[in-house]
């Protein structure tokens, strides 16, 4: 049970980039991205097409070598790429016509289901893996255990989640985000060009969701209905973390990523007691949903409202 | 409208396309409005340089609509807009800034969720020189914007959030200040603070404005004033004349 708890911080991460990448969009172009699930996957098949290409070498510990770190990066500008063609001949007519938001999120779905196409044509629905290699564990006391590959994702996560703050509040260019973000028409009259900023939004988002596609698919597989399945939580993240909140993102996807490994394998203990065959880890998305109810419900300014995590 | 107020219009329109100075900014015979719909027919005016203009007119005459299409926010369906002797129709928002022209909005002129030093610092975005001497002097003019720098702009009261709005407009060093109603819905004794630290605004910086007034109280520190009404220029003249001019009075004083 410990191990799951561990488990979920680590799935939280991934959900937490993910989640960041639909928060930028949600903050400053105004809808709920339903593709970022499937970007998230994309970004994912992109790191292995391009491993495929490069020899991966190798690092201390870990199963991977800079090869995918090379191949990750080329998915993050491809991504970014991708996702500024989509938003320049999809998004950016319907912000420019002052288009109704079911437009938006009509076009995310149409997107979600051509991207999945896509992945499928391509990758096939096998699973697959960017290394061979067996993980190496690192133990620990009561039978905790946790691969090297899982701390890199760890430590990667929070050090990316500390660029993403810095960057926001502390540079010129983030603040002008924030400025967009609050009054547009302010904003552009005060010189910040929307269009420039909806452009990095973009990137910043594709970039990041590629990130966390592969960070997911490094700890557990390549799958094609990877992102999909972890929608629910990334929606999560993003709206009980509070709008725009990179802190508070980051704790809201610790916590869903906890529940959903946690609450899973407590689930899964109580079924086992009666002795019906039910696998408890296909409702992890159910548990993200109820406890997103929940707390819309008690919380529905957000988690952290009124403390350091709410920025 | 009685023949009298008719040939008197005509004299004043007669007025402002034959005015002297150098003009910093000018609007001829401009036609604009939201999608299908004008709200502003034909509309002209002069802003000479280093002047104080006023722009007044009912509510509903188009004011506000008139400075979103000087300022870029809303492209005109005919005539042009000049600055400084270029043609500037059809410039965004961020090129007019980038131009001179600077527009302190009557509604959402400030970032409500940033503090006051950002939103200060949003001003200046576009600043190259110094910031700090910008924020000295926005600090000189205004001192509880420097007390309450860090507080969240949204929580201010009304006055305040006039003062940094002002503020934030003139953070950018720009050439020309356009106002819309800075103002409106403030306690009497705010507007004369206000309108004095414009006034000061506009000799220490040497700064044209451009004032798009709710009430009479700017138009005696103006130099040139103008009359909108019904989305037209019908009244230009120089502004210790305006409030004798009888559209004046009738049109928007009651009388």
């Amino acid at each position: 049970m410990l191990g799951s708890i561990l488990d979920g911080i680590i799935l939280g991460c991934t959900i937490t980039l993910g989640g960041l990448g639909i928060s930028y969009v949600l903050l400053l172009q105004n809808y709920f991205n339903f593709t970022g699930g499937t970007f998230f996957t994309l970004g994912a098949y992109l790191t292995f097409a391009f491993l495929g290409f490069i020899p991966m070498g190798s690092f201390p510990l870990v199963t991977f070598g800079p090869g995918l770190i090379i191949s990750l990066i080329l998915a993050m500008i491809a991504m970014g790429l991708i996702m500024t063609v989509a938003d320049k001949l999809l998004y950016r007519p319907l912000r420019e016509r002052n288009a109704p938001f079911m437009f938006f999120y009509l076009t995310a779905f149409g997107m979600l289901f051509v991207l999945r196409s896509i992945i499928y044509l391509v990758w096939g629905a096998q699973l697959k893996n960017y290394v061979a290699g067996i993980p190496r564990y690192l133990r620990g006391p009561l039978g905790i255990s946790i691969t090297w590959d899982e701390i890199f994702v760890l430590i990667a996560t929070v050090v990316i989640v500390a660029i993403v703050y810095f960057f926001q509040y502390h540079t010129k260019l983030g603040k002008g985000m924030l400025a967009t973000a609050n009054n547009s028409e302010l904003a552009e009259i005060s010189g910040i060009r929307n269009r420039d900023i909806n452009t990095l939004t973009t990137v910043i988002a594709g970039i990041l969701t590629a990130t966390g596609g592969v960070f997911y698919g490094l700890t557990i597989q390549l799958r094609p209905m990877m992102g999909f399945t972890l929608l629910m939580a990334m929606f999560f993240a993003v709206v009980t973390g509070g709008e725009g909140a990179i802190l508070g993102t980051f704790g809201a996807g610790l916590i869903i990523g906890i529940t959903q490994e946690f609450g899973s394998s407590l689930l899964q203990m109580l079924w086992d007691a009666t002795g019906v065959p039910i696998q408890m880890g296909g409702y992890k998305a159910t548990l993200s949903f109820l406890l997103l109810v929940v707390i819309l419900i008690f919380q529905p300014q957000g988690i952290f409202k009124g403390t350091p995590l709410e920025k | 409208m009685t023949s009298e107020q008719v040939k008197e219009e005509k004299e004043s329109t007669d007025e402002v396309e034959g005015r002297e100075g150098e003009a910093l900014l000018e609007v001829e015979g401009v036609t604009a409005g939201y999608g299908d719909i004008d709200v502003l027919f034909d509309a002209s005016m002069q802003v000479n340089r280093g002047e104080f203009a006023v722009l007044i007119g009912p509510n509903g005459a188009g004011k506000t609509s008139l400075i979103r299409t000087i300022d870029g926010v809303i492209d005109p369906r005919e005539g042009e807009v000049r600055f400084d002797g270029e043609e500037v129709t059809h410039l965004s928002p961020a090129d007019m800034l980038a131009k001179g022209v600077s527009t302190v909005p009557q509604e959402g002129n400030i970032f409500t969720d940033m503090s006051v030093q950002d939103n200060l610092k949003m001003g200046a975005y576009t600043y190259g020189g110094p910031i700090e001497e910008r924020l000295e002097l926005v600090y000189d003019l205004f001192p509880i914007l420097k007390e309450r720098s860090d507080q969240e702009a949204g929580t201010m009261s009304g006055g305040q959030r006039q003062m940094l709005a002002i503020s934030r407009g003139t953070m950018v060093n720009p050439s020309m200040l356009v106002l819309d109603e800075p103002t409106a819905g403030l306690q009497p004794n705010l507007v004369t603070d206000v309108l004095e630290a414009i006034q000061t605004l506009k000799k220490e910086e040497n700064l044209t404005i451009l004032l798009v007034a709710q009430t009479e109280n700017a138009i005696p520190m103006a130099d040139w004033g103008y009359l909108l009404r019904s989305g037209e220029i019908v009244v230009g003249d120089k502004a210790d004349r305006l409030l004798d001019n009888e559209l004046v009075s009738d049109l928007y004083f009651g009388g």
